[in-house]
């Protein structure tokens, strides 16, 4: 392993732009290649694309919408399975409504819920649409049908466990990630309400308390 | 032979296999498999995800990174230590003080990338520097979090760093909720202490490693590992030592610890992770964080530690040689006498030393390490294994002449196990690890930080049985705090020179297997966690936790009484 120098030497002869830190500290570390102006600047914008299918879905309200483009890109958002149907054995929906709550003023700001229907058949925009307001979802939390083979795309990708069938409702899992940050992680869609709000906080960019400009 | 060359053999071999019927031979532990591990079709690659670059790399082109060993700092920390934020300070003050500070920084994995690629490690690191402790020398530990706080990518800096799995206060372990963002740092206490005063409970080879809760596999994929070697009046860490109670086994250049990680890199060079809650292949092997690298060894004997840092690959190492291993520890607990063996299993987390004696060969010799266990998706092997000659190369020995006399030796005897004592069993509990709902559960539940798996009596001894619900995967089980001895899989005690009758703190259970587990609760009250150390299936939530109770305090009283320290404000040290 080079020394610590000899690694800045080296990263600089990789990277020539090399800039001082934009969050600097005090010493040498301010030399740091981690915090250099080429990594602190980066724009925001689509890294997670290849992950998200980019199909045209229909919201609860009768749009059409693109999956990524509209749905994901650039939000902070959480992402689950349901239906209309299986919410009585499965209260998925009960249980983020309360989520709704407690991320309170964010929702349709910057951070958004979309909930997926595995049964679009029945689930159409009208249904869903009587569905969200029975569970008083706000703007910013979308539901989201479609074609089957499409819907089952989108369960294949992000919802069912490396394309295997489990047994009993197969929704559990709760995707939750920061789009332009590329941050995605996964939970329990039945976990306790403060805990899923909490999760889409964990993946917001806090600032650097010693960092003027972060 | 290429990495390219490599893959098509491997595909090749799965062609030839047919259906891909498992050959039903019992991977890990004494337990014959049960279920059907090599599942048919729908063959995934890590070398076909199309995040993942294939950069034609030779083999064998870079030397073993040898990892530094840290140095103490010695001037007082700033602010001080806050004492009353550990359990038993001061009887465990600490003689040896170190800082780390995590930062992102470029790192070559491989000379042949033409890329330098992003990585996080400790003052400049990649792994960590590897920590020499002793044990009656207790250290402290200050780690900053210097991560870019709006780092863009897969991983989270927001980091807590375990200590796996060494004995000490849960404030000290590196819980998964124990998280520091970034301008903050953490003190880590540990006392080098055995667990219960007992000499025969020592360890030797430990690693730490992030363990944020949900971003685990991310966090360590992304560099943040390292060693802590544990040495003490026998195992010294000096083959030269006249003491007569020194082990003498080899030791300083000799003594070579080599963490086993697999990556994938995207076009741009930098690292790749898919999303799949299966778990995670990486096309290339790296040891130390080099892509399948050379070491040049004399003729003579050596300590290989080797150490599976994950995410999800399972290992069987094999020499291409007639060379056997002689297995001196097991999960860094030195076994009663060496093992010999022609290869060794590690499963993620796991870690065997073994003493590899080169004397035979004449300088110029190459000898191959590689991994003969097929794995073709995340959650778990196939059940084959390659033949020796066929296994995936993942680094070269290299034979140069010898520069010096071979002090070392390999006792015979090296450190008996403690006595199992069955009447301070105060509890039996049991643990289903499976799958449902497309999550990872323990007894049909995710992890909850909000709900107490049990309540443990401090001092205690409990036989836990650990069941696998599963049919088609495997998971390696770890369980922090104290080493466990197994008392039965599937059922039957081991043999006596199976290399799992030791102190072990991962257990693998493939599809069906059934442990019993024996251990204490000692020395420290607080909260614990055990997982599947896939670390891919524990951030999607195989976790449960416990919590140590003082002795008559009563279950779920709900008053914590050990220290329950937050990260603390500040920046790292002018030279650091």
């Amino acid at each position: 392993m080079k020394s610590r120098r000899q690694f800045l030497t080296a990263s600089a002869a990789v990277l020539p732009a090399l800039a001082l830190s934009a969050c600097a500290n005090t010493g040498t570390s301010n030399l740091s290649a981690a915090s250099t102006e080429s990594q602190r600047c980066k724009k925001p914008g689509g890294p997670s694309e290849k992950y998200f299918p980019n199909i045209v879905v229909m919201t609860h309200t009768g749009r059409k919408a693109w999956f990524y483009d509209d749905l994901i890109k650039g939000k902070i958002v959480g992402i689950n399975f349901m239906s209309v149907k299986s919410e009585e054995q499965f209260p998925v929906t009960q249980n983020l409504a309360k989520v709704q709550e407690l991320v309170g003023d964010k929702l349709g700001r910057g951070t958004f819920m979309v909930s997926i229907t595995t049964d679009p058949e029945h689930d159409t925009p009208a249904v869903l649409e009587a569905f969200a307001k029975k569970h008083g979802a706000k703007d910013g939390w979308i539901f989201v049908t479609g074609k089957p083979s499409d819907m089952q795309a989108l369960y294949q990708k992000l919802g069912a466990h490396g394309g295997y069938e489990g047994t009993g409702v197969n929704h559990h899992i709760w995707r939750y990630g920061n789009e332009p940050y590329a941050r995605w992680a996964a939970s329990h869609a039945m976990a306790k309400p403060h805990q899923l709000a909490e999760r889409l906080s964990w993946v917001e960019v806090k600032k650097d308390p010693n960092c003027k400009k972060a | 032979m290429t990495n390219t060359s490599r893959r098509h053999m491997l595909k090749l071999s799965l062609l030839t296999a047919g259906a891909g019927v498992a050959t039903s031979q019992q991977i890990f532990g004494a337990g014959a498999l049960v279920g059907d591990l090599c599942t048919s079709g729908e063959v995934s690659l890590a070398e076909d995800d199309p995040g993942s670059h294939d950069f034609n790399l030779s083999l064998f082109a870079d030397p073993l990174p040898i990892i530094p060993v840290a140095e103490p700092i010695n001037f007082p920390l700033d602010p001080p230590i806050d004492p009353a934020r550990h359990q038993r300070y001061s009887e465990f003050l600490p003689q040896k003080t170190y800082i780390q500070v995590l930062r992102e920084f470029d790192h070559q994995y491989h000379s042949g990338i033409p890329f330098a690629t992003r990585v996080w490690g400790f003052n400049g690191n990649v792994p960590g520097q590897t920590f020499h402790a002793r044990y009656g020398e207790p250290v402290l530990i200050r780690r900053y979090n210097e991560l870019p706080a709006d780092h863009v990518g897969f991983a989270l800096p927001s980091i807590t760093i375990h200590l796996h799995n060494l004995h000490h206060a849960s404030e000290s372990d590196g819980m998964p909720w124990d998280w520091v963002e970034p301008g903050y740092f953490w003190d880590y206490h540990h006392v080098n202490a055995p667990a219960g005063g007992d000499p025969l409970q020592k360890q030797t080879t430990q690693w730490y490693h992030d363990h944020r809760m949900d971003f685990t596999a991310t966090n360590v994929y992304m560099g943040l590992t390292g060693f802590y070697l544990l040495f003490d009046n026998q195992d010294t860490g000096n083959e030269n030592d006249t003491s007569p109670n020194a082990f003498r086994l080899p030791s300083g250049k000799y003594d070579v610890p080599m963490i086993l990680h697999d990556i994938s890199l995207g076009a741009d060079g930098q690292l790749y992770l898919s999303q799949d809650t299966n778990g995670f292949l990486g096309r290339y092997y790296t040891v130390n964080r080099k892509i399948t690298p050379f070491l040049e060894v004399e003729p003579r004997k050596y300590r290989f530690r080797f150490l599976n840092g994950g995410p999800s690959r399972f290992y069987e190492l094999g020499l291409r040689s007639d060379q056997l291993f002689k297995v001196i520890a097991n999960d860094g607990n030195l076994l009663p006498k060496p093992v010999t063996a022609e290869t060794i299993k590690l499963s993620v987390a796991q870690r065997f030393d073994v003493i590899v004696d080169f004397s035979q060969y004449q300088p110029g010799a190459s000898i191959v390490l590689e991994n003969l266990m097929e794995q073709i998706r995340g959650e778990g092997p196939t059940g084959r294994q390659f033949p020796k000659g066929e296994g995936d190369p993942v680094m070269e020995f290299k034979v140069v002449p010898l520069t010096g006399p071979d002090n070392s030796r390999v006792p015979s005897k090296l450190r008996a196990l403690p006595k199992i004592n069955l009447s301070e069993v105060k509890k039996e509990r049991l643990f289903k690890f499976d799958y449902f709902g497309g999550m990872w559960t323990v007894n049909g539940l995710g992890f909850d930080m909000d709900r107490m798996d049990a309540y443990i009596e401090q001092g205690s001894a409990e036989i836990w049985t650990i069941r696998n619900g599963g049919t088609r995967w495997e998971h390696p089980v770890h369980i922090h705090f104290e080493e466990f001895q197994i008392l039965e899989f599937n059922g039957k005690p081991l043999k006596e020179n199976d290399v799992n009758n030791s102190r072990k703190d991962v257990l693998t259970l493939g599809p069906g297997d059934e442990v019993k587990l024996f251990f204490h609760f000692r020395d420290f009250l607080g909260c614990h966690v055990m997982h599947c150390h896939n670390v891919v299936h524990e951030d999607h939530t195989m976790m449960i936790h416990w919590h140590i109770e003082p002795p008559k305090h009563g279950p779920a009283l709900g008053e914590i009484i050990e220290p329950r320290p937050v990260m603390r404000l500040g920046t790292p040290p002018a030279g650091f």
